[in-house]
């Protein structure tokens, strides 16, 4: 009896390993007082889909929708693409921790936001297609240059109705405003 | 008896007005001046025969063009080459010269002889003297199928005949403007799915006080040519719609662009927007960008607009209005084509009327929600 119940802990302990690990798609420093964060920059997306206006389109989306909030406030593109040429940014879709605390400086910004555009299009799947978007962000603080939230968002895709009855999935515009929408309210969360 | 129902049928057709005794204006005319067409439509089109016509329109309606020659000696002796704005030292001097004392700026949007055919154009006028102001500034956007009736009866399908009733159109609203002693042109509400998707308002905006607007060209990041000026003027027209704003005349802006030798990459900065409306005495500045701006081509697909505005302030160095729209012309159409909109033009104006709306009126006005703009559109 006693090597049959050894025999099923062992067998659950085996199954549970097998298990993906499941982590969030956001992180926040928890010593961080987001309240403190009265005003961000938004430097430019970087851009990996094949789409060459993908990054302008999600960060306008995304610069607008921050502002609309009425939580913090965003600078004007033209202020941070000033202030990244000012303090001679060699990349500013990825700066160094130094060269945030610089921007963060000259913008009299407390915060630096910066994301990557991973997905953005149609995308395709047998005789199935749909427009998705997979995006992520991160916050920098501007005083020591260090990471203080994360997020990632995939929206759109082909989905079993897609499948079934075709349609083409919902415009990217709607797509895109869902995976910023889903990813202000990780960082409000 | 079919005869009969025809006629009555094409009385019901939206036929170009006529010239009527109301619409002459008469007597303390202005005498006008009129440029050459900016061509926005990014491929050749009959710029002289639309200036032609709306020269003979607008005398039609009464009002006092100068003469051709008149206004070319002025233009090849001050030499002249930007026609699309008006600068100040030429405003000046053609009404010392001519006596003009006022300037017609026409700009072509699209003229499309495809079937059916697709004409927009806007024009706008701009007053001479020591300071010029745009006093008037309106669009006409058409396409040969917006109505076509029963049995296709309003169906139009020659290009000049739809570019004639847009000219005529404009004629006339600018008769109407000069004759009512400078009445705005009062836009209708827009339907909500023009509303502009994403909204940002502060409240340091005061819908009361009146404010000066520097418009610089919005950065076009779009297939189409010319897709930032062309919102920018959208822009404009709804600005000059509403009370207490004032438009900054854009051959004043692009002149002092150029005199402190401003150069945008990205977007205007608050040293660049201290710098323009300290030269013209404005404001607010307004920029954006165009990511979609497109006409569709014969009769499928639908147009698309894609922009986001951004009005920044003088004294509080602040953005004070942020906004992103975005629109397709068969949005929420779902039987007959019911709602469809044919042009870009004729739909941009309407997100840009929603944009000052959302814009420039007390929130109850506009029917939307008493909460910060961001709530209301999480809540949807």
């Amino acid at each position: 009896m006693a090597s049959r119940g050894i025999l099923w802990a062992f067998m659950v302990a085996l199954l549970a390993s097998c298990g993906p690990m499941v982590t969030g798609s956001a992180y926040r420093d928890p010593n961080m007082d987001f309240g403190a964060i009265q005003s961000v920059g938004v430097m430019p997306f970087q851009n990996l889909s094949r789409e060459a206006t993908a990054a302008d389109r999600v960060r306008d989306v995304f610069i607008n929708r921050l502002l609309s909030t009425g939580a913090v406030y965003v600078h004007p593109v033209g202020e941070v693409a000033r202030a990244a040429a000012r303090s001679e940014i060699q990349s500013p879709a990825a700066p160094s921790p130094d060269e945030v605390i610089k921007l963060g400086a000259l913008l009299k910004a407390q915060a630096i936001i910066t994301g990557v555009v991973q997905e953005y299009g149609e995308m395709r799947s047998g005789s199935s297609t749909a427009n998705a978007i997979s995006v992520s962000v991160q916050m920098l603080e501007a005083q020591t240059g260090k990471i203080v939230w994360t997020a990632s968002s995939t929206k759109g895709g082909i989905d079993i109705w897609d499948r079934l009855f075709g349609g083409g999935g919902r415009p990217m515009n709607d797509v895109t405003r869902g995976a910023v929408n889903d990813l202000i309210d990780k960082l409000f969360k | 008896m079919l005869a009969c129902g025809l006629w009555g049928l094409s009385g019901c057709a939206a036929a170009p007005d006529a010239v009527t005794a109301e619409d002459r204006v008469r007597g303390g005319t202005p005498l006008i001046a009129v440029f050459p067409v900016e061509n926005l439509s990014g491929r050749p089109a009959p710029l002289g025969e639309v200036r032609r016509l709306l020269i003979e329109r607008t005398r039609a309606y009464g009002l006092r063009v100068l003469d051709e020659a008149a206004l070319e000696r002025a233009v090849a002796r001050h030499r002249v080459r930007y026609t699309a704005g008006v600068e100040r030292a030429f405003a000046k001097a053609l009404e010392q010269e001519t006596g003009a004392e006022a300037i017609l700026i026409p700009s072509l949007e699209l003229y499309d002889e495809a079937n059916p055919p697709r004409v927009a154009l806007f024009a706008r006028l701009a007053s001479t003297g020591e300071a010029p102001t745009v006093r008037w500034l309106d669009g006409a956007g058409a396409a040969g199928h917006d109505s076509p009736g029963i049995l296709g009866v309003g169906l139009i399908e020659d290009p000049r005949a739809l570019l004639g009733r847009a000219v005529d159109s404009l004629a006339r609203s600018l008769a109407r403007h000069v004759s009512e002693g400078g009445e705005r042109l009062a836009g209708r509400p827009a339907a909500r799915k023009f509303q502009p998707k994403i909204v940002f308002r502060s409240d340091a905006l005061d819908p009361v006080r009146a404010y000066s607007v520097a418009v610089i060209p919005f950065f076009n990041k779009s297939a189409r040519k010319h897709a930032g000026e062309i919102i920018a003027l959208h822009m404009m027209r709804t600005l000059m719609g509403f009370p207490g704003l004032g438009v900054v005349e854009p051959g004043l802006v692009r002149e002092e662009l150029l005199r402190f030798r401003i150069i945008m990459s990205e977007g205007v900065s608050l040293p660049e927007t201290e710098t323009i409306l300290g030269a013209v005495n404005g404001d607010l500045v307004l920029n954006g960008e165009v990511l979609e701006y497109t006409d569709p081509r014969g009769l499928y697909g639908a147009p698309a607009v894609d922009f986001g505005v951004l009005f920044i302030e003088r004294s509080t160095r602040r953005v004070v209005y942020s906004s992103y729209s975005h629109n397709a012309g068969d949005d929420r159409v779902f039987f007959f084509d019911w709602g469809r909109v044919n042009t870009a033009h004729a739909m941009a104006s309407r997100m840009a009327w929603a944009i000052g709306e959302r814009m420039l009126l007390a929130p109850a006005a506009t029917g939307a929600p008493q909460t910060p703009a961001g709530q209301a559109d999480r809540r949807r």
